[in-house]
């Protein structure tokens, strides 16, 4: 079924919107809550509570991309529930992976609270990614918002895990450099 | 700005790049292993719905060949006779190691298929409960989430900490005003009262994460003695291309303490999700005060017992002698049936 459809069943209440977004976009959530959480049994939760927030945010939202809403919405269930102490002690899918890779940028500090609120950052990283190029952003988004492993990347992409790995570090270290350049605080 | 900012920050990127970036999707090979139900998966879910379980065990015998499950059942001689099973005579030999070429007969008791979660209205923000609108409170720095059960002022004890519940609609963050309690007989480290402000009803609220070190500690802390209650035993096995679900009914409680329970030096193991457990049988368990409602104890073929009491799975290990030994004497001295599920008078294959 097509997203307008299933939209249009959000906004007049009918449970067939559920059925119908976990058969399109169920897989998509799993890869996304697993991938952060290491857990198929914790991702699939991710997914019931995803689909919950949904149902309560559309009416009113008229989302542009409804993969992309669900997607987001199942990322931040998921990062918010790794953020309980076990979810890291058990290892936590790739997140712990990914959070050291990303040391190497930033600071580690936590005095800028409140943070993800800031629009400009938010531009201004949007720039950057729009600065990448189409193969080096896909790989850095798979890598940092979906959370998938180097082999994965290197298999969907069909290149090298070397490959993945060297574009990632030049990412980073180019990440460094626009943010410090921006003036945001890192 | 930290590590975790930055992730943050990048969940709220541009839609096309988040689908630009859509990794590809990979079917996985079924799991057949126990699937936990957890109190966030009820929340959209009024029903309460029975932990789906399938017993798979893969093994590669001498013969080269993989099997989906090796139906490791008792073989010594019954000590109960059935008149409406023959299950001596035809249950599968675990010695032979091999898949039996006669199948175990069981009796077929024919029940309807439930609805799926699927099928399931979902409410509305205003039609949610409490517990279910701010599903998620601190308590003492431990991190507790909302099942759908009340408990009656009778059974809430001492006053722990004024709280703040949170929850979501779509993306916003909601917050509540309650104050928590513990919960007569219960560990204040595995569950709470919360009393919302301006409501005289008490939810109750499960620590997900607490981690017994001993099976002892482990019913200590729930009072299962006096909180719990057993349902049917349920093992499954793979013949002819299909599963057999068979269920017994008639396992006496005191079995179940004796063969599972007693062990109270049973370490717990603190990597659950690190291990690939297969249940080979589960008793469905209840514990009313804390609204769970036919989840799961298993044994698993090499030694352990687990659950998913609290939301999440723990482990303990009992050893293997144990675990064989009872489910054999399940398989052995109680009536079994062949579940077969129907849907509008039509058998649903495994």
């Amino acid at each position: 079924m097509e997203d307008a459809q299933i939209i249009k069943l959000f906004s007049e209440r009918d449970e067939l919107a559920l059925k119908e977004t976990r058969l399109k976009y169920g897989g998509y959530c799993m890869i996304i809550a697993r991938n952060i959480l290491g857990s198929e049994e914790d991702a699939e939760e991710c997914i019931n509570d995803a689909l919950i927030r949904l149902w309560n945010a559309i009416p009113p939202h008229n989302p542009k991309s409804l993969q992309a809403m669900i997607g987001k919405i199942t990322r931040n269930i998921a990062l918010n529930r790794y953020d309980s102490s076990n979810a890291k002690k058990r290892g936590g899918g790739q997140t712990e992976l990914v959070l050291n890779e990303l040391t190497e940028c930033f600071a580690s500090t936590d005095n800028t609270r409140n943070i993800a609120d800031s629009l400009d950052i938010q531009k201004a990283i949007s720039r950057f990614l729009k600065s990448l190029k189409t193969q080096n952003r896909i790989i850095f988004m798979q890598r940092y918002w979906y959370l998938c492993s180097v082999k994965e990347i290197s298999q969907n992409l069909s290149v090298s895990e070397s490959k993945v790995k060297m574009t990632l570090m030049r990412i980073r270290g180019r990440l460094k450099e626009f943010l410090e350049k921006e003036g945001i605080d890192i | 700005m930290n590590e975790k900012d930055f992730l943050k920050i990048l969940g709220k990127t541009d839609s096309k790049y988040i689908e630009e970036a859509s990794p590809t999707l990979k079917p996985r090979k079924k799991r057949t292993h126990i699937v936990w139900l957890s109190a966030a998966a009820c929340i959209g879910s009024v029903i309460i719905t029975a932990v789906a379980f399938h017993t798979g065990i893969f093994y590669k015998p001498s013969d080269g060949n993989i099997y989906t499950q090796k139906p490791s059942v008792g073989t010594h001689e019954s000590n109960k006779t059935n008149s409406n099973t023959d299950k001596t005579d035809t249950k599968p030999n675990k010695d032979t190691d091999k898949i039996p070429e006669q199948s175990a007969k069981w009796p077929i008791k024919r029940v309807p298929a439930e609805s799926s979660a699927e099928k399931v209205p979902v409410p509305k923000w205003e039609d949610l409960t409490l517990a279910q609108k701010y599903p998620t409170v601190q308590i003492n720095d431990m991190e507790f989430s909302g099942q759908n059960a009340k408990l009656t002022k009778q059974t809430v004890g001492r006053e722990l900490a004024d709280v703040t519940a949170t929850g979501f609609i779509g993306e916003a963050e909601k917050k509540a005003d309650a104050t928590a309690y513990a919960v007569i007989g219960i560990d204040e480290r595995c569950a709470a009262a919360i009393k919302f402000d301006g409501s005289e009803e008490y939810y109750v609220y499960i620590n997900s994460y607490y981690l017994p070190s001993t099976l002892g500690e482990f019913t200590d802390a729930l009072s299962l003695e006096e909180n719990i209650e057993f349902g049917a035993a349920s093992y499954s096995y793979f013949e002819n291309g299909a599963y057999k679900n068979i269920e017994f009914n008639d396992l006496d409680d005191s079995v179940i303490w004796d063969m599972l329970l007693s062990d109270r030096d049973a370490k717990s193991i603190d990597n659950y999700d690190s291990h690939d457990f297969t249940a080979e049988m589960t008793v469905g368990v209840s514990i009313p005060l804390l609204g769970y409602e036919n989840i799961a104890l298993s044994v698993t073929e090499d030694g352990y017992l687990i659950t998913n009491i609290l939301n999440t799975g723990k482990a303990f290990f009992i050893g293997k002698e144990k675990t064989e030994k009872f489910t054999d004497y399940v398989i052995d001295n109680c009536t079994g049936y062949e579940i077969v599920y129907v849907s509008d008078g039509e058998e649903i294959p495994e």
